[in-house]
């Protein structure tokens, strides 16, 4: 500190940055030992510090903030977005009255079969093998289009800096599997409304596949014709008498 | 940079608890600010970059240090990238009579918005003012170029020896001016 005299000084060329390259090493060095001199420091910081205030914005270039994201190392396990591993175990969850009715759709066919699931999955990346444990979990959510739900939370262990970056897109891919399984269920819905609506207002379009009596015949209970509603065009229907 | 001092300090406080979403966001409200400032020291578009990435890791390892009561959020993201600007700035290079392209106004300093004027700003900016003018320009040229004594003598034409003192005569009038 030869040249640059008490602390105080030193501290303030430190934070104001006239030190050479030697003499700014000196500083530092004293900084992690003298509480004092830190003390100092963090007092000049905050007399100086507002007057970046006065620098002009320079907008910095897009592949700097690319760089950063690359060199994040993984966040807390509380942000982990714990992609599932095998998106088909949310298929079965599929509702009850697959009776998509509406007339014109080839859909309506059987009654009890599965609607083969429109849910395209992207082949996995290496990222899926992370962590099997979740795999269950996910797979007992509630179909409901709850967003996606930072997994249970998973305890992953702070991952390497490589899976960070296929993070984001192991969560965008959750996040599309259950926006489609939410338009799906909305679909069905739908289907399954506009099927009791056809029952109530319209008996005799509904194509006897889908009579409600056929239904639940399918399902294994035999009822007695109902009161045949008036009905002008009869020769659709074969199962009344 | 629209961001309130409140808005950045809520993201430095979800960030510190690992937020991921909230340090891009963060980068996003400061990094004109930090970038301007750290361009004006380093020079170099390849060196700034390299200080951006270095100071925003710190920041996103450091973020729970922030003490509102100590300092203004922008001051204390500033205070880091300007802290490693001039490590980068004072490492010797090799070749390093390559000259160095000077930014447009090397006086540096702008007008602030009157609407982003803090009070300690204003108090800083006063005392500062009571300067005789050759030793307020020093003063602002060596806090925003971050020059050593020997480039501002030779920014200034002034001996060494004088700047020196003159540059320590300054600093302790306006530490006696603002106060504790």
């Amino acid at each position: 500190m030869s040249e640059t005299g008490d602390l105080d000084t030193l501290a303030a060329e430190y934070v104001l940055g006239t030190l050479d390259g030697p003499e700014r090493a000196q500083a530092q060095a004293v900084l992690g030992v003298d509480e004092a001199f830190a003390a100092k420091v963090r007092i000049w910081e905050r007399r100086l510090g507002e007057l970046h205030l006065m620098v002009e914005p320079v907008e910095p270039d897009g592949g700097i903030w690319e760089r950063i994201k690359g060199k994040m190392p993984a966040p807390e396990p509380s942000q982990e977005p714990a992609p599932p591993p095998e998106p088909e175990q949310i298929e079965p969850k599929e509702p009850v009255p697959a009776t998509a009715a509406d007339t014109t759709s080839a859909a309506p066919a059987v009654g009890a079969v599965p609607i083969p699931s429109p849910v395209t999955v992207p082949p996995t990346l290496p990222t899926a093998p992370i962590l099997s444990p979740s795999a269950e979990p996910v797979a007992k959510l509630p179909p409901a289009p709850v967003l996606p739900v930072p997994g249970p939370p998973t305890p992953v262990a702070r991952a390497p800096m490589v899976e960070r970056a296929d993070d984001s897109m192991a969560l965008r891919r959750r996040l599309r599997r259950w926006r489609l399984l939410a338009a799906l269920l909305i679909l069905i819905v739908l289907a399954a409304g506009a099927l009791v609506a056809a029952w109530k207002y319209a008996p005799e379009r509904v194509p006897p596949a889908l009579q409600a009596s056929e239904l639940l015949r399918v399902v294994g209970i035999t009822v007695a014709p109902t009161r045949p509603v008036r009905r002008p065009a009869p020769p659709e229907s074969q199962f009344d008498e | 940079m629209s961001s309130t001092p409140v808005e950045i300090t809520w993201l430095l406080a979800a960030v510190a608890k690992g937020d991921a979403a909230a340090f891009e966001r963060l980068y996003a409200a400061s990094c004109a600010k930090v970038y301007g400032v750290v361009l004006r020291i380093v020079r170099r578009p390849e060196f700034a970059a390299d200080v951006m990435e270095e100071s925003y890791l710190e920041i996103l390892r450091r973020a729970g240090e922030f003490d509102p009561a100590h300092s203004t959020p922008m001051a204390w993201i500033v205070g880091i990238a300007r802290g490693r600007a001039i490590d980068v700035a004072r490492q010797p290079r090799e070749g390093g009579a390559e000259p160095e392209p000077e930014t447009a106004e090397d006086e540096g300093p702008g007008t602030v918005p009157r609407h982003q004027l803090t009070e300690q700003l204003k108090r800083l900016l006063t005392c500062i003012g009571r300067l005789e003018p050759d030793r307020q320009r020093m003063l602002l040229l060596a806090y925003y170029g971050a020059f050593t004594r020997d480039e501002l003598s030779i920014k200034l034409d002034m001996p060494v020896n004088l700047l020196r003192a003159s540059l320590r005569r300054s600093l302790l009038e306006v530490e006696q001016c603002l106060g504790p």
